[in-house]
């Protein structure tokens, strides 16, 4: 039996509309989960370490709040601090908890939403579409 | 057996890679063709030997990803997070599926349980620069684009078939094409880009790639400044293979043609 294995919010955070004529940030996208699971991936302190400096960390706790608000796991995920910690690669709890937020919680179902224009990108076997019309190109 | 996902050597690469299922029906519309499996393992291996990429800690990105055989060599060396781009659906379902039958958390039936985080993402690789909120979030980029040999009048004298298939926001120019996705590749990158070109236009791409890593900026805590080469970046060519297009594309050549590809390499060098 496979285990779906996406989308991270790794990816999730890293996603913006602003492709979209008119948007000026297009940023965080809004997370509308219809299916969702957590997934046993290893805890791995060097990668969080590592890609935390380039993540946009208000995107990865507006992601985790719009999923908590869905109400669409048994458990929901561990609560974030608002900012990283400064300590945050010798913190241990701190990393666990960013970990499974971002490498563990997989999308599989839903749609990102603009914040701008509502405009949507459907999310489906865990892989997020965001193509555009020509027409909406900026 | 099932194949061993995690490789030790050059010979383990290869033969996980031409194993790799590639495309039933290549969209001729997207010059598709699957990086073969001898090329990209020779490719990534010796990327591998080269820098010590595809660690645990690194963040891999593959534009225009195909069926997966790059994304399986950068997740089967190690490689932490592999995020794969590709415009088109069927693609994009085939490199799941592969990545899947391969790299599963919780895959039950090996006795070996490799796990391996990665993602796909549907999305125009040309558009995509201006979809992601930072640049240099990547340690590495992979690519194998589209050659972009063919106009748009060309493509439009395929009419009533393109016609059909074309969708909505897709673009038919694939002029320059190749050029676009290694500009993508460049802004993605915080470290490493690994482009395949055919050998005829490096000299070419070379120039281009120096053009956009000189516009990339170096930020330091006050100063944005251009970058320089041999100091802030490299961009050499380094490696010359054989490649070989099938006669699967109907406006393509009637038998099959090998064909001279080049690596390009950039790197970040601070």
């Amino acid at each position: 039996i496979f285990k779906i294995s996406n989308m991270k919010l790794i990816l999730h955070n890293m996603l913006t509309s602003a492709m979209i004529k008119g948007v000026k940030k297009g940023y965080p996208l809004l997370l509308r989960a219809t299916k969702v699971e957590l997934q046993p991936v290893e805890f791995d302190a060097g990668f969080v370490v590592h890609m935390l400096p380039r993540l946009d960390w208000s995107g990865v706790t507006a992601a985790v709040q719009c999923l908590n608000q869905l109400d669409l796991l048994q458990d929901p995920l561990p609560e974030l601090p608002p900012t990283v910690p400064d300590d945050y690669a010798n913190n241990e709890d701190f990393l666990r908890k960013a970990h499974i937020a971002l490498m563990q919680l997989d999308v599989i179902e839903g749609c990102l939403v603009c914040p701008e224009t509502g405009r949507e990108f459907p999310i489906a076997k865990g892989i997020p579409n965001m193509l555009i019309n020509d027409n909406e190109a900026a | 057996a099932p194949v061993q996902p995690l490789v030790r050597n050059r010979k383990q690469l290869e033969s996980l890679l031409q194993q790799v299922p590639t495309f039933a029906n290549p969209q001729s519309r997207w010059e598709q063709y699957a990086t073969p499996g001898e090329v990209a393992a020779s490719w990534l291996y010796d990327a591998k030997m080269r820098w010590n990429c595809f660690t645990a800690e690194q963040s891999v990105l593959d534009l225009g990803c195909g069926p997966g055989a790059l994304m399986t060599g950068c997740l089967a060396l190690g490689s932490g997070y592999v995020c794969g781009v590709d415009i088109d659906s069927d693609s994009l379902d085939l490199c799941r599926s592969n990545l899947m039958e391969l790299f599963s958390p919780g895959n039950d039936d090996d006795d070996n349980d490799v796990s391996a985080n990665w993602d796909l993402l549907q999305a125009d690789v040309t558009r995509l620069s201006a979809g992601l909120v930072h640049q240099r979030q990547f340690d590495v980029v992979v690519t194998n684009p589209p050659f972009g040999t063919y106009s748009d009048a060309k493509l439009s004298h395929k009419s009533n078939s393109n016609r059909r298939n074309k969708k909505a926001g897709q673009s038919t120019s694939s002029k320059g094409i190749d050029i676009a996705f290694l500009e993508a590749g460049i802004a993605a990158s915080c470290g490493l880009v690994f482009s395949l070109h055919k050998t005829a236009t490096m000299p070419f791409v070379m120039h281009r790639a120096r053009q956009a890593c000189a516009r990339k900026l170096m930020s330091s805590d006050d100063v944005a400044s251009a970058m320089v080469e041999g100091r802030d970046y490299s961009v050499s060519q380094v490696a010359n293979l054989r490649y070989n297009l099938n006669r699967s594309y109907n406006h393509h050549l009637k038998e099959s043609k090998d064909i001279e590809v080049s690596i390009l390499e950039v790197a970040f060098l601070r």
